[in-house]
């Protein structure tokens, strides 16, 4: 069986045997799979970064635009 | 009375399924008295909001890593010994809090790792609960089953903080953690009276990857449950990310900073259990579709009401729309998803739920607590409720829309058990 939507939701059409990764497949598992993700990975950033962040910040340094970024977006850094 | 009861209260008749609730009230309650107790004592030991961050992250976090993994044992094992290994690791990792505290030893990093702990049995427990909850009671009684365990969730967030924040005022941490030690024993103890569940189709001669993407790709193959899912996952974008807008819509729009968002997050939860209460009382899937679509416009009009009103009871009579008219959809959305999914794979569907709903709200919210620091709180709360309104309208034109809201003939087939 493909990943082909099907007309029906037949309860006996239960099994999946084999998996076509079709576009519309891949898309909708982005949109399942993606904001998950985007959430670990904003966190994750942030703590990697915070401390480098609020350094420069407290002796007037530059530092790159995204790692500013992560720490405002992050709620607890 | 008993009539009452008997239609709001129906899938309690069921025995295991009136253990699993039991159990689940006594466990929310112990993880909301949890979360209360280890920010108060980190912050005490501490002075630090990050630390405290930390911790409540490490609690929440797992829901958006482990409900995969979870999905996949669930359809392989028996439920109810996942949730007995689930609720046995809560019970130890709070006994260790009780006696690092009792004994004096106990320092932040250990509770923030017992954070972490609880988090992954918690993660285990919640998506395992949906799927057991769903083979318990007949399709007839699912909408009601899964009511009664979401008013359990809501009504969790202020018996479980009632409890021990009276002990952390007048005694205490351990006086807290004893309690939450009690509560999770004794959902323990519910736990272990269901009966064993027999798998409908273990699937162990695959392996562990081929059972998660054949739970990706049952759920694509069927169109109401696909586009079921994609709506709460829009619901969760668009009306359910807004806690992290509260706070400064409070002090910006109702000159209330502090008061403000205590009794607007008072608003919701209050909402959310009355409503997810008065949905246990639908007893036909088109009386379900019908307050799922009306209810799905209440969502984006309250928070819409909501952006509007600079006065705070009108905000709050706002808050409780918006939080009744939320938990009723999430909890009618998750039947629809519980009831098309054969046993075989709801331990799946209920993971997918789990980590594409919690992972959207997180996400959201980071976004837009972000964004409002640029345009303000009242853009955003405006704009994502008149799309979400717009969404379930357009959902209602299609075929396939028509019969997730139980408006065509073919929608009691596919969405038969």
């Amino acid at each position: 069986m493909s990943t082909r939507p099907t007309s029906t939701d037949s309860a006996a059409a239960e099994a999946v045997e084999g998996v076509r990764l079709t576009r519309g497949f891949v898309a909708f598992l982005g949109a399942l799979l993606l904001p998950a993700v985007a959430a670990v990975v904003i966190v994750g950033a942030a703590t990697f970064v915070a401390d480098e962040v609020y350094a420069a910040e407290s002796g007037g340094e530059d530092v790159a635009g995204w790692k500013h970024t992560v720490v405002g977006i992050c709620p607890i850094h | 009375m008993t009539a009452l009861l008997r239609r709001f209260g129906a899938a309690l008749a069921f025995r295991d399924f009136r253990y699993l609730w039991m159990a689940n009230a006594f466990g929310q309650a112990a993880s909301w008295a949890l979360i209360v107790t280890r920010g108060w004592f980190i912050y005490r030991e501490a002075g630090s909001p990050f630390l405290v961050g930390i911790a409540t992250f490490a609690a929440m976090g797992p829901m958006l890593v482990i409900p995969p993994i979870v999905g996949v044992l669930a359809d392989r094992y028996d439920r109810r010994t996942i949730l007995t290994v689930a609720f046995a690791v809560e019970l130890a990792q709070s006994s260790a809090l009780l006696l690092l505290a009792v004994t004096g030893v106990i320092e932040v990093w250990m509770v923030i790792a017992m954070a972490l702990v609880s988090g992954v049995a918690r993660a285990t427990s919640v998506p395992t609960s949906q799927a057991t909850a769903a083979s318990l009671v007949p399709p007839d009684r699912l909408l009601n089953a899964l009511s009664l365990t979401a008013s359990t969730q809501h009504g969790s967030r202020l018996f479980g903080p009632a409890l021990v924040t009276p002990l952390l005022v007048y005694s205490d941490a351990s006086a807290a953690f004893l309690v939450a030690v009690a509560l999770y024993a004794f959902a323990l103890y519910r736990i272990r009276l269901i009966g064993p569940q027999r798998m409908a189709q273990p699937a162990v001669r695959e392996s562990f990857l081929q059972n998660f993407v054949a739970g990706l790709a049952y759920v694509y193959e069927r169109p109401v449950l696909r586009l079921m899912i994609l709506i709460l996952i829009c619901h969760c974008a668009f009306t359910m990310a807004f806690e992290s807008l509260l706070p400064a819509f409070s002090a910006d729009r109702l000159n209330a900073a502090d008061e403000g968002f205590g009794a607007l997050m008072m608003g919701v939860g209050a909402g959310a259990l009355v409503a997810s209460l008065l949905v246990s009382g639908l007893q036909t899937e088109r009386a379900r579709g019908t307050a799922l679509i009306w209810t799905g416009i209440a969502s984006g009009l309250g928070q819409v009401m909501l952006g509007l009103t600079t006065a705070l009871p009108l905000a709050v009579g706002a808050a409780v729309l918006m939080g009744g008219a939320q938990a009723a959809f999430m909890t009618m959305g998750q039947a629809v998803t519980q009831s098309i999914a054969t046993d075989a794979y709801r331990g799946r569907v209920a993971s997918i739920n789990s980590f594409s709903l919690g992972g959207m709200m997180a996400t959201m919210n980071l976004a837009n607590g972000a964004i409002a620091e640029h345009i303000g709180t009242q853009p955003i709360l405006l704009v994502h409720g008149a799309i979400f309104v717009v969404i379930v309208l357009l959902t209602l034109i299609p075929a396939t829309g028509r019969r997730v809201y139980g408006r065509s003939p073919a929608a009691v087939a596919g969405t038969a058990a």
